[in-house]
């Protein structure tokens, strides 16, 4: 099937950041192995920052290619949905990995998988937590792509709450407020993510 | 009902139920974030909006801000109020699943929100949902200690309290049938003024 040379183009830039992204994979392993784990950390970042622009040009082809009769949409969603997958999984290896080193880097990237796995929900038309990714065994879990995004804000709160709390204990108010706020919109998010939005007046 | 039902009806129930909880117990611990935010900013007396307002968290759930709209549609950006928004959705998901304790537990804290606000409408519908969801002992902000009570109230009070180990709604009807024609006395007494 040909492609329009403008979409060509954007399938060229996501595969050499996707190339790119997989090298960053290999050399953030290797670090992991050696013990070097900052590095490796920022090699997980990378990995992910580069799969999601993949995901952006796979979605820029995608546009160009709805115009033509002859595009394969549903492919290059299908692309499309794998990079920022992918981009979310880099992502979670580089939180953990910062997680007790750094942990305002560590929050930075959590936030970075959930927004990737709100994306994900969003181009799937997904709105509501759908009642099957919820396990009714056990303690609850939320399952698949939802549960990852359930799980990442649940990681950024606890991290952003210690955050906060140490500010506050060394005095420094002005950013204990900010870095509270921001704990406050985690765990909404957090609960949103689970019960979907309902707006609720204030009067 | 038929025996094999009842476990397709718990799997079909079972997991909203739960959801219910998870979300309730994390809208409890944003509302307590944003009231905490809240409190810090008021004691750091961040005056003018530009101080005030606090950007989002960057990745905050996409959706999240339209939540936060007052009636006319604007956004609501001191953070007591969005505690306010918080602990009443923390209340309609206990409802939901019928956790009378947590329902009473976010109107408690919405009462003392409501009074960092200044909302006294706040603070009656507060109140108004613990009477409603739990019968126990609600400490009445008024201080006693330094008030000439007449004798009469305190036999009044030493009643009402009596009466409200066994039966609280006599109690608090007593409360409001020795009130009510006093306040009406007061007003009237005022405006005459």
């Amino acid at each position: 099937m040909q492609n329009d040379p403008e979409s060509n183009q954007y399938l060229n830039r996501a595969e050499k950041e996707v190339n790119d992204a997989a090298a960053a994979r290999d050399t953030a392993s290797n670090l992991q192995s050696k013990g070097e784990v900052e590095k490796a950390a920022a090699a997980y970042a990378d990995a992910g920052e580069q799969m999601r622009l993949a995901s952006v040009h796979f979605e820029a082809a995608r546009m160009i290619g709805s115009l033509s009769k002859h595009s394969n949409t549903p492919k290059l969603l299908d692309s499309e949905l794998e990079a920022l997958e992918k981009s979310g999984n880099d992502f979670e290896n580089a939180a953990r990995l910062w997680t007790s080193r750094n942990d305002i880097v560590a929050v930075e990237m959590w936030g970075r998988a959930a927004h990737n796995y709100n994306r994900i929900l969003s181009l799937r038309q997904v709105t509501r937590m759908p009642t099957s990714s919820i396990s009714s065994l056990g303690p609850f879990r939320v399952q698949g792509i939802p549960g990852k995004a359930v799980d990442c804000y649940e990681k950024a709160s606890i991290l952003l709450h210690d955050i906060g709390i140490q500010y506050r204990n060394n005095g420094d108010y002005t950013e204990a407020r900010l870095t509270l706020g921001e704990m406050a919109d985690a765990y909404a998010s957090l609960a949103f993510a689970v019960s979907g939005v309902r707006p609720v007046s204030i009067r | 009902m038929p025996t094999q039902a009842l476990p397709l009806l718990y799997q079909e129930f079972a997991p909203s139920v739960f959801a219910d909880e998870f979300a309730s117990e994390n809208y409890m611990a944003s509302a307590q974030g944003y009231a905490e935010s809240g409190a810090m900013a008021e004691k750091l007396t961040l005056s003018s909006v530009s101080t005030t307002v606090r950007p989002e968290w960057d990745y905050a759930y996409p959706r999240l801000m339209n939540v936060f709209k007052d009636p006319r549609g604007y956004a609501i950006s001191n953070e007591s109020q969005r505690a306010v928004v918080m602990y009443r959705a923390a209340q309609e998901a206990a409802k939901r699943r019928g956790d009378k304790a947590l329902y009473a537990k976010a109107a408690r804290r919405l009462m003392s929100v409501a009074a960092v606000l200044n909302s006294p409408e706040d603070a009656v519908r507060a109140c108004q949902d613990i009477c409603n969801s739990t019968s126990e002992i609600i400490v009445l902000p008024i201080n006693l200690a330094g008030r000439q009570l007449r004798n009469s109230d305190i036999v009044l009070l030493r009643g009402i309290s009596q009466t409200w180990l066994t039966n609280p709604k006599d109690a608090v009807y007593k409360i409001l049938e020795e009130l009510e024609p006093r306040l009406r006395a007061l007003v009237k007494d005022r405006l005459s003024n």
